[in-house]
């Protein structure tokens, strides 16, 4: 191979990706799949998922963290409620995420955690990418194909959505 | 805890909770799905671009710190002589078992400072991502949606460096002309190798590189329509 002025190969960077899809192909497929109900669409929204990973490969340190586990879940129920929501003619005020998602399970602690894991899915996954992930409002608009603006405003209503539901619950403080 | 407003940590700690919720639903299943031909045709696909893009985004990066570690002999460059002076550059080839190194033998200074060039033509689809610039030295990144990548350098040159290009016993070498200029082409025999384009302008002492996974002829192309920016002072 020529090798101009030496370069030195990054494992790490170069094999990542193929990494991520074997490791998590299975898992991203069953996401899915769980949202379309169609093989063959799950698959095309597996691949849109993958194709969105690339953007993101500079900031997974580990991929085989929890972290990552979770990023790829987040982004492969977007991009198949994306298709959903295509397919559906349905308008963004009309369509409801929620629905077509499973319900998280309360952590349990009686707080925040709670509150945070009944809010409604868009505002449950950008806090989690947040404040979770690690990305700041910058790369959460490029992944998200948004404005920088507009991600700071979803992050601030995600907030306020998370202060209303722990005062309008039992929640405790 | 304050009801108003939540910390960063409080936040960060609730949100490690909830993905732990969440990853419990997906949990390991042993139905594996067997994915279809197309899916995974346009995967290898996808797979190979990146793993191309990846590898030249590395070497456009390294490339710019590895000459400049080459052009930075025992020191010598940093103190210039700005007087002018009418020697004669002098540079010769030599061709070893896995590199070809070209060395300056006339102890002419350093220009004061690198003049500005810029490629006034590139092919459709590429776009400047990534560079460095150094007083003494300059490497611009393009890059086109299909992983294709052109690294355009240069750089001063003194008695105290050389140029080195590695592993070229699996390219081809030919000398080739453009514009009055004689020139080194190295293209390997492999088809997902880069092709380099080398050549010495011995009245500035600049010595100038294409490196790219495009064709030869786009290459000369690219490399005939080179013009400067901004002169030296």
């Amino acid at each position: 191979m020529l090798i101009y002025l030496q370069m030195i190969d990054s494992q790490p960077d170069k094999d990542k990706f193929e990494l991520i899809y074997h490791h998590y192909r299975q898992l991203m497929f069953r996401v899915a799949k769980k949202i379309l109900h169609s093989e063959a669409e799950a698959e095309d929204a597996v691949h849109q998922a993958l194709i969105s990973m690339i953007k993101l490969l500079h900031g997974i340190t580990d991929v085989y963290s929890p972290q990552t586990r979770s990023l790829v879940i987040l982004i492969t129920q977007r991009r198949a409620l994306d298709m959903l929501r295509a397919n559906s003619r349905a308008t963004v005020l009309e369509f409801d995420e929620a629905a077509y998602l499973p319900e998280i399970p309360p952590p349990g602690d009686h707080a925040l955690a709670d509150a945070m894991a009944a809010l409604p899915p868009r505002y449950r996954e950008v806090l989690l990418l947040r404040y979770d992930n690690g990305y700041t409002a910058k790369e959460l608009a490029r992944m998200l194909d948004m404005r920088e603006g507009a991600v700071r405003k979803l992050l601030q209503r995600a907030k306020e959505a998370l202060k209303k539901q722990l005062e309008g619950s039992d929640l405790v403080l | 805890m304050n009801t108003t407003t939540f910390s960063n940590q409080e936040l960060r700690q609730a949100a490690a909770a909830v993905r732990r919720s969440m990853l419990e639903q997906y949990s390991a299943s042993s139905d594996d799905h067997i994915f279809s031909e197309l899916f995974l045709t346009k995967t290898a696909r996808l797979i190979r671009h990146e793993k191309r893009r990846q590898h030249w985004i590395t070497a456009s990066k390294r490339a710019a710190a590895v000459l400049l570690a080459l052009l930075i002999g025992a020191g010598a460059w940093l103190t210039f002589d700005v007087e002018a002076r009418a020697s004669v550059l002098q540079w010769f080839r030599e061709v070893y078992e896995n590199s070809v190194v070209y060395r300056f033998t006339e102890p002419s200074p350093p220009s004061s400072s690198l003049p500005q060039y810029e490629l006034s033509w590139l092919p459709e689809g590429f776009e400047r991502k990534d560079g460095s610039n150094h007083p003494t030295l300059t490497s611009h990144a393009y890059f086109n949606s299909d992983g294709d990548v052109i690294v355009f350098s240069y750089g001063l040159l003194s008695s105290n460096s050389y140029l080195q290009i590695n592993d070229t016993e699996l390219s081809l070498h030919e000398q080739i002309s453009f514009n009055n200029i004689t020139a080194d082409f190295y293209h390997p025999t492999e088809s997902t190798i880069g092709n380099a384009l080398v050549w010495i302008d011995e009245t500035q002492n600049i010595y100038f590189s294409i490196v790219s996974t495009l064709k030869k002829d786009i290459i000369l192309h690219i490399a005939e329509n080179i013009i400067l920016v901004t002169p030296t002072n």
